[in-house]
């Protein structure tokens, strides 16, 4: 359908095009990391291709995309825990961000995708080419640790700010438990009246069990 | 700058200049109108919001994670739980992102009951968002009527799919469950009355004033910056942007239907709504052409790789067995492969990116929610808006509720239409309650008056007959019609607050069986005597005849003239023995006029029922003699 957006973009970035393919009617080019900003800021604005919809960042962490196990050991599998996922062998590059590019009027699409080795999980912000980037850029990192360059406020968005780890790399075990969280200072809230352990004038966050904060190693 | 003064002391201290700092104000996660736990924290001047941060994930519950150790089916019920308004959407898009993996189409029946199943779906949510925009903005009856017609349509989701909102119902390569017998005529019967309560809410809400002002002009966005943040669906169409997947895209079978994709033009709260209006209506077209369109056929394909074998296979052939076997232990295999299906959800583009890696479980899903980035957008669309217009705005982006009149023409159809409904409601309760352990042992023996007893403290009504006597109003002394009625009258045997709950049950079917031969037996005729002494004139003799304007004027004037006398008159009320005690001196008013309310005496005699029981034991009693409040206290 659309394999004329892939000719394309290897005719303007020759350089830049590390490869593509197009599997189902779904079109996929890879670009270097450092040519990204550049491939979709021309693929939104030129009139011709004009995807002006960002539909989604995807990440995807290949891990155990070749090893992992099928069938019933595949569902025990879930209860590995991190330190047996550390001696399977190294994938490189470990991760890509697939980008889902739309155009309303021409109603064509393509996914640009950037890979990425697991010891610099880094990509360039697009946040200055689409306002939903910011949310989709936070998504990802907060759920594969992805730091996107430039993001003007990169924090996580669904997990809560203590959370360990990133949910969604293969090396999180499923069935993983992380300790409470405990309660924030609040300096002008104070639990209940008179004397003793959580009387007047102690913190709120000092009386709470929780605060014992647990060794997060100890919880696989 | 001077300290302003007192008011009373300093004439200028009202012009002064009052210092204020932004206020923060937390709204959510639960609050009742952030549906779906968000929280925005909210900067305030006065009345404006200077920024506005929602801040999400309290509903996170891991669906990607979830997905990637479970088998490709074991996904379905997740997805149930994306958009739990309209399930089936999200079933479908995620059961055709599968079926790109493997290149499979599914049988042509399922594509139909498909795009059935999800336009019913459209239709809740959008009922869904507009009912609520209507009630968060004070109009609580729009949203009833709303929820009325979404009931309906989940009444009809349940009979399909055994669940109204766990549906799961597709499978890869058709759907779980055909339409069961007569489940067509249901939908048919039911479809107009949805329209007629959508528009009720249009008529309600579409030019009222107080509604219009609220909602145009306000949370106004382009659509090309709409298209930069990301929206798809109503919010991006209420912009004027003509984008559709149903249409640019179309898959399953929405080629072969004939509708039209409502368009905004200023895409502001108000536009957002009317469309959604609009859209319900399309829907509605579009699911009569699925009906009259849906060929004959199998709902799944036969192909045991994917779909599991029918049960006679399963007991009855080793191939059946070990396909079943294989399906169930080790799921489907999906060849390797990434795709991005997408398809139109209820809000916008619901899409779902899928990578295979061959094996017998998904090995990354992410879903691509339509309210996602539409809610990113939630700060730009409020901010420099009046705090009151946050909910107005955040509801229509809808991120994931006559006595002496003649029948009305229909009135019998309806009331006969809908008494089945309120049989069944009534035997839920009875299922529900009357042999639930808890019940049972909460009622039975609880509050126990003997008849001889009841009748001394003054009982009647079904506190009296629980115990076992027989009195009834309307057979020991039948008035109106009740002598032509064929009913019986239900006894208790122990006088409790069970016997005074499951007599009540049985009234309820017994009062069924009165309204269905009273429909039957009644005449056509006059609904009030043609006697201008006591019943006002036809207006066409008011104002037509000399005699109708005086008989007019002396009833309104001086009222009905009633001889002298004094009555007791009796009727079986709800709780009992309802009597009037009038006297009349021959006047225009009555003289004297008392009346008996059933509960007066039965709750005089509270004190002796619930005496030597727990505390806890006083609701239920007290429930099982019903006193109402105005009837007692008069």
């Amino acid at each position: 359908m659309s394999q004329a957006l892939i000719d394309l973009v290897r005719e303007k970035f020759p350089e830049a095009v590390v490869s593509s393919h197009s599997h189902r009617g779904d079109e996929v080019v890879t670009v270097k990391r450092e040519n990204l900003v550049e491939v979709i800021g021309f693929l939104r604005n030129d009139p011709q291709t004009d995807l002006k919809l960002l539909r989604q960042i995807a990440g995807v962490d290949l891990l155990t995309y070749k090893t992992e196990m099928t069938g019933g050991a595949a569902l025990a599998s879930i209860e590995a825990p991190a330190y047996e996922m550390q001696r399977k062998p190294r994938v490189e590059p470990r991760y890509y961000v697939s980008y889902n590019l739309y155009s309303i009027t021409k109603h064509h699409s393509l996914r640009v995708r950037v890979e990425l080795r697991s010891d610099d999980v880094k990509v360039p912000s697009i946040t200055s080419l689409y306002r939903t980037a910011d949310w989709w850029e936070r998504y990802v990192y907060d759920m594969f640790g992805v730091e996107f360059t430039g993001h003007p406020n990169l924090t996580r968005i669904l997990m809560y700010p203590e959370f360990q780890g990133f949910p969604l790399r293969k090396d999180y075990p499923v069935r993983k438990r992380q300790p409470l969280v405990p309660e924030l200072d609040f300096p002008d809230l104070v639990r209940g009246p008179g004397p003793g352990p959580g009387g007047a004038g102690v913190p709120m966050s000092q009386t709470h069990v929780g605060r014992q904060n647990v060794d997060p190693s100890t919880y696989d | 700058m001077t300290e302003p003064g007192l008011p009373d002391t300093d004439p200028l201290a009202l012009e002064a200049e009052i210092p204020t700092a932004p206020m923060t104000v937390n709204l959510g996660p639960s609050h009742p109108a952030m549906h779906g736990t968000v929280r925005l924290v909210v900067t305030l001047d006065g009345e404006t919001i200077v920024e506005a941060i929602p801040e999400i994930g309290f509903l996170h519950r891991g669906f990607s994670k979830s997905s990637e150790n479970s088998t490709w089916h074991q996904v379905l019920p997740y997805t149930d739980r994306l958009n739990y308004v309209s399930p089936i959407l999200n079933n479908t898009g995620y059961i055709m992102g599968v079926e790109k993996l493997i290149g499979l189409k599914p049988t042509e029946r399922a594509e139909y009951l498909r795009v059935l199943g999800g336009e019913i779906s459209r239709i809740c949510d959008h009922l869904t968002c507009i009912g609520a925009i209507g009630l968060e903005l004070g109009a609580f009856t729009t949203f009833l009527y709303a929820m009325e017609a979404r009931e309906l349509l989940w009444d009809r989701i349940a009979e399909l799919c055994g669940a109204r909102v766990t549906v799961s119902w597709t499978r890869i390569g058709g759907v779980a469950t055909d339409m069961p017998a007569g489940w067509e005529e249901h939908l048919r019967g039911c479809l107009p009355r949805v329209l007629e309560l959508t528009n009720e809410v249009d008529t309600l809400l579409t030019r009222n004033r107080i509604f219009v002002d609220r909602t145009r002009g306000v949370g106004v966005i382009s659509g090309d910056e709409a298209i930069d943040w990301g929206f798809t669906g109503p919010c991006l169409r209420a912009t004027g942007v003509n984008y559709d997947v149903r249409k640019a895209h179309p898959y399953s079978v929405y080629d072969r239907m004939d509708f039209e994709i409502p368009l905004g033009t200023r895409g502001d709260t108000y536009d957002r709504y009317v469309l959604r209006l609009e859209e319900i209506r399309q829907s509605h077209r579009i699911i009569l052409q699925c009906l009259d369109q849906m060929p004959p056929g199998p709902i799944i394909i036969d192909d045991w790789r994917y779909a599991l074998p029918p049960k006679k296979e399963v007991f009855g052939s080793i191939e059946g067995v070990m396909a079943h076997f294989k399906l169930i232990m080790e799921g489907i295999q999906v060849p390797a492969g990434e795709v991005y299906v997408y398809t139109e959800g209820a809000n916008g583009e619901l899409g779902f990116h899928i990578v295979s890696n061959g094996k017998g479980k998904p090995y990354a899903i992410q879903v691509r929610g339509p309210g996602f980035p539409i809610l990113s957008a939630l700060p730009r669309l409020i901010k420099g808006h009046a705090v009151a217009d946050l909910i107005p705005i955040f509801d229509s982006i809808n991120m994931i509720g006559g006595e002496v009149t003649d029948m009305p023409a229909g009135w019998e159809e309806h009331l006969r239409g809908c008494l089945p409904r309120v049989l069944e409601l009534t035997n839920e309760v009875d299922t529900l309650l009357t042999r639930n352990r808890i019940f049972v042992d909460r009622t039975r023996g609880v509050g126990v008056i003997s008849g001889d007893e009841a009748i001394d403290w003054g009982f009647t009504g079904p506190c009296l007959r629980a115990t076992g006597v027989n009195y009834d109003v309307r057979k020991a002394h039948p008035y109106s019609v009740y002598d032509r009625m064929d009913f019986e009258i239900p006894l208790g045997t122990r006088g409790d607050t069970y016997d005074r709950y499951v007599l009540r049950l049985e009234e309820i079917r017994q009062s069924h069986r009165i309204i269905l031969q009273c429909l039957d037996q009644m005449p056509p005729g006059p609904i009030i005597i043609d006697d201008w002494r006591y019943a006002l004139p036809p207006k066409k003799e008011v104002f037509g005849s000399i005699e109708g304007v005086m008989a007019h004027f002396k009833l309104i004037m001086e009222g009905i003239q009633v001889p002298a006398g004094e009555v007791y008159v009796y009727t079986e009320g709800a709780n009992g023995e309802l009597g009037f005690h009038i006297v009349s001196n021959g006047k225009g008013k009555p003289y004297a006029i008392q009346v008996r309310g059933p509960g007066f005496p039965i709750l005089s005699a509270l004190p002796r029922l619930i005496k030597g029981h727990a505390v806890a034991d006083l609701i239920p009693i007290f429930d099982s003699i019903n006193m109402i409040g105005g009837e007692v206290e008069q």
